[in-house]
């Protein structure tokens, strides 16, 4: 009846570490180590811009060197309803003034949900983006880019 | 086992050789090799394939031209699928057909139809990869024929910096 046998035993692991191995380095391999984003355009052309969302539009013309003329518009008559320019400081956009000014805009003017950006012919395109990306972080939703 | 091939004399540990206090004796079969723990190896591969599974995010393969360096954006969104337009020069390249300005907005309404026919999502977005330094004047053309065409949205792709991860 002596019985020798051991009822504890050892879990094999090397098929679970093969399996992990092979796991990891799939893994590895197949990252996407750059991070793609996407800054949508809705277009202003023809009939397609939503007629609710442009009671009141911000026009942001960028100009060649980098300056950015704002404009407060309100789709009934078209006129501007504040006009603010603002300097570029050294090369190109000033993202800290744009988004400065924004954050007072939007504190006055809480409807204020679209904006149009005017590039000129020169204006480079990292510098689109960057009002582009500033307007978004200012929580104006709906962006929109008109053609030369 | 002393018998069979895999035992070597010549492979028993040198404190095993040199032992004055319990030398290895023929009854023993006692060995002092160490055996290596797996456990946390098993447990920092779990954690790195856990780790590499949930940071994969969901977003759409989409090829990059190594030629074109895309701008830098910390608020934009997640990449959906979509018709991809790469900007070279003073051409706009798609599905790897070369197309002018000029034949821009015939080609795109084509495509779209096509597209949009095949009931593929692709017909909704047009995503544009262009390079940082170029002109908006280069990229007028498209931005022109992109709604023309029957596109809903146009997109730009950019390279997301670490500020938009925490908006997703």
């Amino acid at each position: 009846m002596n019985n020798s046998k051991e009822v504890n035993f050892e879990l094999n692991l090397l098929p679970v570490i093969s399996l992990l191995a092979v796991l990891l380095s799939f893994l590895l391999l197949t990252a996407a180590w750059v991070q793609l984003g996407a800054h949508e355009v809705k277009q202003a052309l023809g009939g397609e811009s939503d007629s609710k969302a442009t009671l009141i539009s911000l026009w942001i013309e960028i100009s060649d060197s980098g300056s950015i003329n704002l404009r407060v518009k309100q789709d009934v008559d078209k006129k501007a309803l504040r006009e603010i320019l603002v300097q570029t400081q050294g090369n190109g956009v000033d993202q800290e003034s744009l988004y400065e000014i924004l954050q007072v805009l939007q504190k006055d003017l809480p409807d204020l949900k679209t904006a149009l950006l005017m590039p000129s012919a020169k204006t480079k395109f990292n510098e689109v983006v960057a009002v582009m990306d500033t307007v978004k972080k200012a929580n104006l939703r709906d962006v929109g880019i008109a053609p030369l | 086992m002393r018998r069979s091939l895999l035992y070597n004399p010549s492979a028993l540990t040198a404190l095993e050789g040199q032992s004055c206090i319990k030398p290895r004796s023929e009854r023993s079969s006692r060995g002092l090799y160490a055996t290596l723990l797996l456990t946390p190896l098993v447990d920092a591969f779990s954690i790195l394939v856990i780790y590499l599974m949930v940071s994969t995010t969901s977003s759409v393969d989409i090829d990059i031209n190594q030629d074109i360096q895309l701008p830098e954006a910390s608020y934009s969104s997640v990449i959906e699928s979509g018709t991809l337009v790469q900007l070279s020069g003073k051409d706009f390249l798609i599905d790897e057909q070369k197309i002018g300005a000029s034949d821009l907005l015939d080609y795109l309404t084509r495509l779209h139809e096509t597209l949009k026919k095949a009931s593929d999502p692709k017909a909704k977005k047009l995503i544009v990869q262009a390079d940082r330094s170029e002109n908006f004047e280069t990229l007028n053309p498209l931005v022109m024929a992109g709604t023309q065409s029957g596109f809903e949205e146009i997109v730009f792709a950019v390279i997301q910096t670490s500020e938009a991860r925490g908006q997703d």
